[in-house]
């Protein structure tokens, strides 16, 4: 897969994180934060923002290995 | 015209694919990235000398730069030549190597004065030298595009240009465009000296490094604000970090989108050489527009000069060159008077 594509992959889940992150800051009342159900949402959040960080960890390492090895191959 | 399609336009030139290898392969998947050719021809002295007798250049001018060849390389004996030949061409060059913030439009003046392309060569190399000396890669890079469009394959400054194109975009900085020509440099001048060819190799590994290192801090930033996350921060300024993440990705989707269009990510993209210099006209030294600087830079001498003289070149800008190189000239000056220089 070209690297272009998979940026677009990550932009695209990284748009959906924050638009569920613009959500999440306007739509719910500080006072349900606090509960179950709000724990539950931000977890979640953060655990697709995390998501979106280990791909682009990936992809860095990837690039990477193909430099070095581009590098080895000369 | 700006970068990109300054560069875009120097790319059509100097990326040619053959047909052959535009077409889907047999199995219908995507075609292969396209070669690079290499559009660069062996010096050829022969003809170099010929142009130069039609320039009137006399035996005795011919006899220096054969002699000169050995002792200072074919590309400095050829700028001593010149500058033999043509005094307008010495004096301006004089002036350049005197850090003189004349030097530039008395170049740009003899620019637009010949017709000859071997000596636009010469003079548009000097201005690429001048701009890279003031810290002005912007421009270094729009005046070897005209060298690397216009003059290619008429001096034997060929392999000094592309690597200074290189170094250009390299230092603009524009890594995704730097990285390519610098490979091309290398694949195409094997000859070129080691000093021109190490720097060449040692600026794509930090070229690629500052690449890689992007997404390496992008993932440090989205490690924090999964931190942030979790803990229930998500007012403002961790949307605003969410959003400057996005900014980053269109910019390297637009820096690989790019590259993949070029077909010179990998160094398989670019292709063998087809007919690779056999001499190279590269002289010694570190190979970095470094090398170019003087104790004293051009901006240095421009803050301090009377403003009659200032005003002297600035009224010469406007009322002695035509629009593209005024407007050249216009940006040059205007960059010098900012404190452009880094130096």
């Amino acid at each position: 897969m070209p690297i272009s594509a998979e940026l677009k992959m990550i932009r695209y889940l990284q748009e959906r994180v924050n638009k569920r992150t613009k959500e999440f800051e306007t739509g719910v009342p500080v006072a349900l934060r606090e509960t179950e159900d709000g724990r539950a949402t931000t977890d979640e959040l953060s655990g697709k923002q995390a998501r979106v960080r280990d791909l682009t960890r990936k992809l860095a390492h990837k690039l990477n290995q193909e430099n070095h090895a581009e590098e080895g191959g000369k | 015209m700006n970068l990109i399609a300054r560069t875009a336009l120097l790319l059509a030139v100097l990326a040619v694919a053959s047909p052959a290898q535009q077409e889907p392969s047999a199995a219908g998947g995507p075609p292969p990235a396209p070669q690079v050719i290499n559009p660069f021809s062996p010096f050829d002295r022969a003809a170099y000398e010929a142009r130069c007798k039609q320039l009137g250049a006399t035996d005795a001018h011919l006899q220096t730069f054969a002699a000169q060849i050995a002792e200072l390389g074919v590309s400095r004996a050829a700028e001593n030549l010149m500058r033999a030949m043509l005094p307008a061409f010495d004096a301006a060059v004089k002036l350049s190597e005197a850090a003189d913030p004349r030097a530039a439009l008395d170049l740009a003046k003899l620019l637009v004065a010949t017709e000859d392309s071997a000596v636009q060569g010469h003079i548009r190399y000097q201005m690429a030298k001048v701009f890279l000396d003031s810290d002005d890669p912007d421009r270094a890079v729009e005046i070897l595009t005209e060298y690397l469009t216009k003059n290619l394959n008429t001096t034997p400054l060929d392999p000094e240009a592309a690597f200074f194109y290189a170094q250009a975009l390299g230092e603009i900085p524009r890594a995704d465009l730097a990285i390519p020509r610098f490979k091309a440099f290398l694949q195409w001048f094997p000859d070129a000296s080691e000093r021109f060819r190490a720097t060449a190799q040692q600026r794509i590994a930090e070229l690629e490094r500052q690449q890689e290192s992007r997404l390496h801090v992008l993932a440090d930033g989205m490690k924090k604000t999964t931190r942030d996350l979790r803990k229930q921060k998500t007012d403002k300024p961790v949307q605003v970090e969410q959003e400057g993440y996005i900014e980053e990705l269109d910019e390297l989707i637009e820096m690989y989108e790019e590259r993949e269009k070029q077909g010179s990510g990998p160094p398989s993209g670019n292709g063998p050489s087809q007919s690779p210099a056999s001499q190279s006209g590269l002289p010694d030294g570190d190979g970095s527009a470094k090398q170019l600087e003087k104790t004293r830079t051009v901006a240095d001498r421009w803050g301090p000069m009377k403003d009659k003289d200032r005003e002297k070149i600035e009224s010469e800008v406007q009322n002695s060159l035509p629009p593209e190189y005024r407007k050249m000239l216009e940006e040059y000056y205007k960059k010098l008077g900012t404190g452009g220089s880094n130096q």
